[in-house]
């Protein structure tokens, strides 16, 4: 009796689990398209300075992000660990200046497009990917959200976007300026970029 | 003694250390990655580092160099005195226009790779188009989802047949390409219908129309690649072989 009690209660934890994981999925794309159809309501507002509605969005849209993650992944292990503390705090500084100003960019380039939700797909206990499509016209560009459980709910660490992922192309480019430079040459690209 | 008080207690309860032994086990790595997650990204992300041959760098510099000074010398101005004077929906339709005309390739592309049902659809369009569309300038068809298919090349064919991609290319005008993907341009040059026309003086002027009315469509998106990149040529050769990847796979 006890025994089958047992395995009966592995049983139901197990489906739990998978219950479980299966609303991750939801909750997560859940939270994303509330912020950034929040964001899309601010970018309609016609009444609204531009220069309002960048600090706007990017107060709604930054916590979703894990910044000091992406700055580690982009350089990856073999070059992260090879800075020291001061230069690492440096570069995550520059590269999320860098971020956020590509993405203040975009907004500039903003007119009228919808976005449309796809299916959210659950990549293990901790991931989530939330496929999106910015429809413009008779154009989409194909956007990927790619999310990881942290202790304080989902966050972002990569987007792809007509499936060029952001982190993989910035790695890329770091891993080619520090293996033929050195790390002063990478703040100084960044700093150059970062001030065009 | 309490030892064996606790021993006695454990067969007591028979099964029940193993069952949260197990769900322990379960919990776990769940646990553990949530505490850091990077070690388990970066080597994600290590495995799928876009990685394409590229001996013939030297070449590929001077030629991204050509690339970037005939946009922003020559093309780019043309195309903005094209886009002032050519109001959009006209360039809309001359892009379909174009568009229409790559079905054969497309269709031949959808054959190679087995897609019966995505070649069905580049057909089905392809005659909606020409027709009811008046020669393809314009696109009823795209507002039929069945007729509606990702758009296959011969690149990609090979690409699905496990081809790799030898190694990277930038041609003069055309840009970016791939020893693969340059013999599915050359193949795709055969399969298009200007070049069967007579004289060849008209496929050349086609092609530059061609060019000008794309460019015009998309004024800025080389600027915006070229102002986030902080190595603008690897970030331009990355994005290549993640595109065409993307496209491979889907």
């Amino acid at each position: 009796m006890r025994r089958v009690l047992a395995w009966l209660m592995l049983a139901l934890l197990c489906t739990a689990a998978a219950a479980a994981a299966a609303d991750d999925a939801l909750q997560a794309q859940a939270r994303l398209r509330e912020k950034v159809d929040q964001a899309l309501e601010i970018l309609k507002q016609p009444d609204l300075e531009l220069r309002v509605k960048k600090e706007k969005i990017v107060a709604i849209v930054e916590p979703l992000f894990d910044f000091p993650l992406m700055a580690k992944l982009v350089l990856g292990r073999k070059h992260w660990s090879r800075l020291d503390a001061h230069e690492q705090a440096r570069f995550e500084a520059l590269f999320v200046e860098r971020l956020k100003g590509s993405y203040v960019d975009k907004i500039d380039t903003y007119s009228d497009e919808t976005i449309d939700w796809r299916q959210a797909v659950q990549e293990g206990p901790d991931r989530v990917q939330v496929p999106a499509a910015l429809i413009h016209q008779d154009k989409e560009v194909v956007i990927l959200y790619k999310l990881y459980r942290r202790s304080d709910g989902w966050k972002i660490y990569d987007v792809e976007v007509q499936g060029i992922s952001i982190v993989s192309t910035f790695r890329s480019q770091f891993d080619q300026i520090l293996n033929t430079g050195t790390v002063a040459d990478l703040f100084r690209e960044l700093e150059k970029t970062n001030g065009a | 003694m309490r030892f064996f008080a606790t021993w006695r207690s454990w067969r007591r309860w028979g099964r029940w250390p193993l069952v949260l032994l197990i769900c322990f086990w379960i919990a776990l790595p769940a646990a553990a990655q949530g505490a850091d997650p990077f070690d388990d990204l970066d080597g994600e992300f290590e495995a799928q580092r876009p990685v394409i041959a590229d001996p013939l760098r030297p070449w590929n510099r001077a030629m991204f160099e050509f690339n970037d000074r005939l946009y922003f010398w020559f093309l780019k101005p043309v195309a903005e005195v094209y886009r002032d004077v050519v109001p959009e929906p006209p360039r809309i339709g001359i892009r379909n226009f174009f568009n229409n005309l790559g079905a054969p390739l497309r269709f031949v592309a959808c054959l190679l790779q087995g897609k019966s049902d995505e070649a069905g659809a580049e057909l089905g369009a392809f005659m909606v188009n020409t027709t009811v569309g008046f020669l393809g300038f314009g696109n009823p068809a795209a507002g039929e989802s069945r007729l509606n298919v990702p758009k296959e090349d011969l690149g990609q064919a090979f690409g699905v047949w496990g081809m790799g991609h030898g190694c990277y290319i930038v041609w003069p005008v055309l840009g970016p390409s791939s020893l693969r993907d340059s013999v599915g341009l050359l193949g795709g040059h055969f399969l298009d219908p200007f070049t069967h026309v007579d004289p060849s003086e008209v496929s050349l002027v086609a092609s530059g129309l061609e060019a000008v009315n794309t460019t015009s469509l998309h004024i800025g998106d080389y600027e915006a690649l070229k102002k986030e990149a902080v190595a603008p040529y690897e970030a331009m050769r990355d994005a290549y072989v993640q595109f065409r990847q993307r496209q491979v796979e889907r």
